[in-house]
């Protein structure tokens, strides 16, 4: 059974990285979205090397966090046409697979983007760190994972409302303060070097965890909700 | 429940909120001084050299308290022989009030009235020492929270059940539950910086308790703006699934709050005089009684009609924003000579303009409601 749930998991995921490499209209606007926000941030900052350091953590996890809410909103609405939605709801395969494999490929197509923005944030900040860089690297994956988790369930619930696009930041953003709280706090200790990201670290695997685990379990219902 | 009996709920809820207001409002002279001399234990009457015995009567009690150790004991005021002098029955522990602090300056001991148990009743809460009139907000800010965090509490209970089960009884006390649960979270959040302004010296504070209450805020719209956006028939699933989320984010929000702002900790308000503490009691009492009266109130009204959508929320926080923009102008001041009583007043009385407007809000609604029953029957 659970050969089964990774075979469809592998096969939800590899459709969606098809679809996007035929179609690049998600990540398109992802990356020119997070550009934007980035040269805007820049333009109405200007910081010195120093004061980059404290700003970017910041700015760096608001324009991800901006940029996600874009690729969610698309993630599911894709599905409703032609009414794949219905489909999978009476299909007879597990809906963890479906999901899983949503997170999957939202969470891809997110680490790529942080992948070329971030050089991109090194050039406009002139960022140098002083801690050590691995310990940035898993906050990245944790926190990447934190939002993309949340995230794609909440925007499978938003695709049930009037206004779905207005919706999603709406529930996302209250239930993900904690972490984006954690994960600019952290990056900001790593970029200073002022204090130990750990029990940040800590925190955001045990966000991560709780999270997942509540995502998994009540994504059935909300799939099913009538 | 029967017409009679609810009458009289309501009565009762009425009394104990005017009681719990006086209890809060009515101030009650604070006789509190200072001595900086040592005093031995003695079990014969010992006269205490103080600051000023100015308000002290012989025959009541008196707290002898000396912070830095620890040291307390209540004993009865025998006499008060001159302006600088307190004589009480005796001391069983010695009071060093001559120390001084590692910066130089002398310790000392207080010397409090003390009001026993037997007359608590009618004892209104005395002034605090160091934040002065404007903690009287208190007595009001923290019955709303605890009534807010009770119904937030019932909310998520209500939610599990209905996904367990799927009622429309834990449904409807979901939704009446977390709608009463924020207009009391919206007077912790109107009564807060109001207290603040004048005892941190700024409206808001960006602290771990404040901060996960705004969260906590924050999560309960949205979870009402679900409710009402939601296609028809989903809504209550999403809704229940969005308050398990809602109720695992708070601990979180904690956490993560006291990570990000370190070093921004107002001091917390422990309440030492017996007064303070009934004070606090009855409205506690009252609140939580006021809280379940409304929360009932609004249930029936659900009940009668789970069609019309719950557009009172939208309302109340309309009237909210409303009222905290007219008062911009007055937000932005610098500080000078901020009379306290005047924000203490402007704290119970928005507390009050919310819970009124709530009700009204209600009210309109059982208007309408009617209106609508009558028009069914005409047809």
């Amino acid at each position: 059974m659970s050969g089964s749930i990774l075979k469809l998991t592998a096969a939800n995921v590899a459709k969606d990285l098809r679809l996007e490499w035929r179609s690049r209209d998600v990540f398109n606007s992802m990356l020119f979205f997070a550009l934007l926000v980035v040269v805007i941030f820049s333009f109405s900052f200007e910081p010195t090397v120093e004061e980059s350091r404290r700003l970017v953590g910041g700015l760096f996890w608001v324009a991800f966090l901006f940029s996600t809410i874009v690729a969610l909103n698309q993630s599911w609405a894709r599905e409703l046409r032609n009414g794949v939605l219905d489909a999978y709801r009476v299909a007879p395969s597990a809906p963890e697979a479906l999901f899983l494999g949503k997170c999957l490929g939202n969470f891809v197509f997110v680490i790529v983007l942080e992948c070329l923005m971030v050089p991109l944030f090194v050039l406009f900040y002139n960022l140098s760190s002083v801690g050590s860089l691995w310990q940035l690297l898993i906050i990245l994956l944790l926190g990447t994972w934190g939002l993309v988790i949340n995230g794609t369930f909440f925007a499978a619930m938003s695709i049930r409302t009037r206004n779905r696009e207005l919706m999603l930041p709406l529930l996302l953003l209250p239930v993900s303060i904690p972490a984006v709280v954690t994960m600019v706090e952290a990056t900001k200790d790593v970029l200073t070097g002022e204090a130990s990201p750990v029990p940040h670290i800590k925190f955001l695997a045990v966000y991560c965890v709780v999270f997942t685990a509540a995502s998994f379990l009540l994504f059935e219902t909300v799939l099913n909700a009538e | 429940m029967n017409s009679k009996l609810y009458f009289f709920f309501v009565g009762l809820v009425l009394v104990l909120l005017s009681y719990g207001t006086y209890l809060a409002l009515n101030t009650g002279v604070s006789k509190s001084t200072f001595s900086f001399v040592r005093v031995e234990a003695s079990p014969s009457p010992v006269t205490l050299p103080v600051a000023s015995s100015a308000n002290f009567v012989a025959g009541e009690p008196a707290r002898i308290d000396s912070e830095e150790s620890g040291v307390q004991e209540t004993q009865t005021i025998v006499a008060v022989p001159d302006a600088t002098h307190i004589t009480v029955a005796r001391l069983d522990h010695a009071h060093d009030g001559a120390q001084t602090s590692v910066e130089g300056t002398p310790l000392g001991f207080s010397v409090v009235d003390w009001t026993p148990v037997s007359k608590l009743l009618n004892a209104p809460a005395p002034t605090e020492s160091t934040m002065g009139e404007v903690q009287r907000i208190f007595y009001y800010h923290v019955p709303a929270a605890t009534c807010a965090y009770c119904l937030f509490f019932i909310n998520f209970v209500a939610s599990i059940l209905y996904l367990w089960k799927r009622g429309q009884k834990a449904d409807m006390w979901a939704a009446t539950s977390a709608e009463v649960g924020l207009v009391f979270a919206t007077v912790v959040l109107i009564t807060g910086p109001i207290w603040g302004r004048v005892a941190w010296n700024t409206w808001w504070a960006w602290e771990p308790r404040l901060t996960t209450f705004l969260i906590l805020w924050l999560l309960y719209v949205s979870y009402l703006v679900l409710r009402r956006s939601a296609e028809a028939g989903s809504s209550s699933v999403l809704a229940a699934a969005l308050a398990i989320f809602a109720f695992l984010d708070v601990p979180f929000s904690y956490v993560a709050n006291r990570f990000g702002f370190r070093g921004h900790h107002p001091p917390p308000v422990t309440l030492e005089d017996p007064r303070m503490k009934f004070a606090l009691m009855a409205n506690m009492i009252a609140f939580l009684l006021f809280a379940g009266l409304i929360a009932w109130f609004r249930y029936q009204l659900e009940k009668t009609d789970r069609q019309i959508a719950a557009i009172h929320i939208q309302r109340a926080t309309r009237g909210v924003v409303a009222s905290m923009a007219l008062p911009a102008m007055f937000l932005f001041q610098v500080r000078q000579n901020l009379n306290p009583m005047n924000y203490l007043y402007a704290a119970y009385i928005a507390a009050w303009a919310i819970y009124i407007g709530y009700l009204l809000l209600l009210m309109r609604k059982v208007a309408r409601l009617k209106r609508e029953e009558e028009e069914l029957l005409e047809n």
